[in-house]
C-alpha cells in the first residue's frame, strides 16, 4: 500500500532535489553501413540513425509527461567509427564525423558519441586515421563526441597510442581555442571502456552489443545529499554505516525510476531495454553537486577522504 | 568517496538487475560548482583528483591544464590514470583539457552544462618514461594482495 510520506519524498526528489533522467541514449550498430564509397557510407549511416532514433525525442516526451519524471538529454551512440568507415584515410573520418553532426542535429539530440576506436593493444590503419581526424572531426563539428580506449586489463597500456591521442588533443584545443579549447571536452581517452555506457562524452555502441538498445543514465547528486542532510538533521549521532544505509536505499529509489522510464520506452520504441547506469553525475546547478555530498559527509571542512584533500578551508586543531 | 560509491552500486544493484555502464560517482571538475571552486581555492589538487579516480566511476574529468602543457606531459597523466584503471580492473578516464593561452590562476569558461574551472598546474617530469613508447604489458592476473 502506498504510504504519503513515500508519495510526498519521490515528489520532493523531481521538485526540489535535481532527480531526473540524465540521459536517455540509443545505441545503434553501424557495422552494416561499411562500403568502398564513402558518400554511401555517410548516407546509409544518417538513414539508419533517422529509421530508428528518428522518434526518439517525440516518445521520450510523451513518457516524461505520462510518469512526470524530467528525462534532461536525448543521445544516440553508434559503433566505433574507425570499424564502418576504415579505408577512406582521415578525411573520410572527417566527412563521417559531419555527417553524424548533421543528422544529430536533424533529429533533435544533443550529442551523438561513437567517433571511436580500441587500441589498447594495437593500432589499425583505420585507428591512426581516426586519431589524426580528430581535431578536425570534434573541432568542425557541434554535436559529435568521441572516445579511444588506449589500455585494458586484458592487453596493458599502449603508450604509443596515448602519445598520438595527446598530440591529437593538443591539435583539437588550438582548433577551438576561441572556446577555451571547448573541442576537448567532447572527447575522452579510456582504459577499460565499457560497451554500454549512456552518458557523454564517452558513449559508444560496443562490440557485443545489439543491433539497437536503449540505455538509460539516471543521476541524482541533489537527492543524496539532503538524504544525507535529513539523516543527519534528524539522527543524534549518524554513524558512517548509517550514512551508507542511507545512500543506499536513496540509489535504490533512483534506479528504480531509470529502468521504469527505459522499459517504457523501449516498448514504445520498440527496440530492447539495455542498462540503467546509476552515475552520480553532477551539473553546475546549486544542488546538483557531488562534492555537495563529500561537503555533507565531511562536516565543515567538507574533506572528501580521511585525511587530505578537503573540500573547503583546512582543519584546525585546537 | 569510496563510500559513496560503494554505497550507489549496492543499492542500485538491488533495484535492477540490468546495471551497467560506469555506475558510480562522477568528479568533472568544471561541471560542479563544487568541486571546481575547491580546485580554485586549492582545497583540491590534481593529485588527489587522480588519488579519488582509483575509488569512483571514471577519472580524471573536466579538468583545465595549461595550454603551455607538453603532448609527453599530457600522456604522463593519461598513462598514470590508465594504470590505476588496468590493476584494479576497473574503468578509469581522461577528459583534459588544455586551454591555450591560458595558466594557472586563469579560469576556462565553457558553458551551459559544461560549466567553469580553474586551470591547474601540471608538473612535468614523466616525458623520458613515455617516449620509451611501446607498450606495457598486462597485469598479472594471480597473486592478488
Amino acid at each position: 500500500m502506498l504510504q504519503t510520506e513515500d508519495i510526498l519524498m519521490t515528489l520532493r526528489m523531481f521538485q526540489d532535489e535535481n532527480c531526473d533522467v540524465r540521459t536517455v541514449t540509443l545505441g545503434i550498430s553501424l557495422l552494416d553501413c561499411a562500403g568502398p564509397n564513402i558518400d554511401v557510407v555517410c548516407k546509409k549511416a544518417q538513414q539508419k540513425i533517422r529509421d530508428l532514433a528518428g522518434r526518439l525525442v517525440e516518445l521520450g516526451r510523451r513518457t516524461s509527461e505520462r510518469y512526470g519524471i524530467p528525462i534532461v538529454n536525448y543521445r544516440v551512440a553508434v559503433s566505433p567509427v574507425s570499424l564502418w568507415a576504415a579505408g577512406h584515410g582521415a578525411p573520410g573520418m572527417i566527412r563521417v564525423a559531419k555527417a553524424l553532426d548533421a543528422v544529430a542535429r536533424e533529429i533533435g539530440v544533443d550529442f551523438v558519441g561513437g567517433f571511436s576506436a580500441s587500441v589498447e593493444k594495437g593500432t589499425t590503419d583505420a585507428d591512426q586515421e581516426l586519431i589524426a581526424a580528430l581535431p578536425e572531426a570534434l573541432g568542425s563539428t557541434e554535436r559529435v563526441c568521441g572516445a579511444v580506449n588506449v589500455a585494458s586489463s586484458r592487453a596493458g597500456i599502449n603508450m604509443d597510442a596515448i602519445l598520438a591521442v595527446s598530440r591529437s588533443l593538443k591539435a583539437l584545443a588550438e582548433r577551438t581555442a576561441d572556446r577555451d579549447g571547448f573541442g576537448c571536452a567532447k572527447f575522452v581517452v579510456f582504459a577499460n571502456m565499457p560497451d554500454d555506457n549512456p552518458f557523454m562524452a564517452g558513449a559508444t555502441h560496443g562490440i557485443g552489443e545489439p543491433e539497437c538498445v536503449i540505455n538509460i543514465g539516471v543521476s541524482g547528486p541533489g537527492v543524496v545529499k539532503r538524504a544525507v542532510e535529513r539523516l543527519r538533521s534528524t539522527e543524534v549521532h549518524p554513524t558512517l554505516g548509517d550514512i551508507a544505509e542511507e545512500i543506499k536505499c536513496t540509489a535504490y529509489r533512483v534506479t528504480r525510476i531509470g529502468e521504469l522510464i527505459g522499459n517504457e520506452l523501449a516498448g514504445r520504441l520498440g527496440v530492447p531495454f539495455g542498462i540503467v547506469d546509476l552515475s552520480l553525475a553532477p551539473t553546475p546547478r546549486v544542488g546538483d553537486s557531488v562534492g555537495e555530498i563529500l561537503q555533507m559527509m565531511g562536516g565543515r571542512t567538507g574533506r572528501c577522504g580521511g585525511h587530505d584533500g578537503g573540500l573547503g578551508p583546512p582543519h584546525r586543531c585546537g | 568517496m569510496a563510500l559513496l560509491t560503494d554505497a550507489v552500486k549496492k543499492g542500485g544493484a538491488f533495484a535492477s538487475s540490468s546495471v551497467g555502464g560506469l555506475s558510480g560517482a562522477f568528479i568533472p571538475v568544471s561541471e560542479d560548482a563544487v568541486l571546481a571552486k575547491a580546485a580554485e581555492s586549492g582545497a583540491l589538487s590534481l593529485e588527489k583528483l587522480e588519488a579519488m579516480t582509483s575509488v569512483c566511476s571514471v577519472g580524471l574529468d573536466m579538468i583545465a591544464v595549461p595550454g603551455e602543457t607538453p603532448a609527453e606531459t599530457l600522456a604522463g597523466l593519461i598513462a598514470d590514470e590508465c594504470a590505476i584503471g588496468v590493476m584494479n580492473h576497473k574503468t578509469t578516464a581522461c577528459r583534459l583539457i588544455p586551454v591555450p593561452g591560458k595558466g594557472p590562476g586563469d579560469r576556462a569558461v565553457f558553458g551551459g552544462l559544461f560549466g567553469e574551472a580553474p586551470i591547474l598546474p601540471v608538473r612535468g617530469g614523466g616525458e623520458a618514461f613515455v617516449r620509451f613508447g611501446g607498450r606495457i604489458p598486462a597485469p598479472i592476473h594471480a597473486l592478488r594482495n
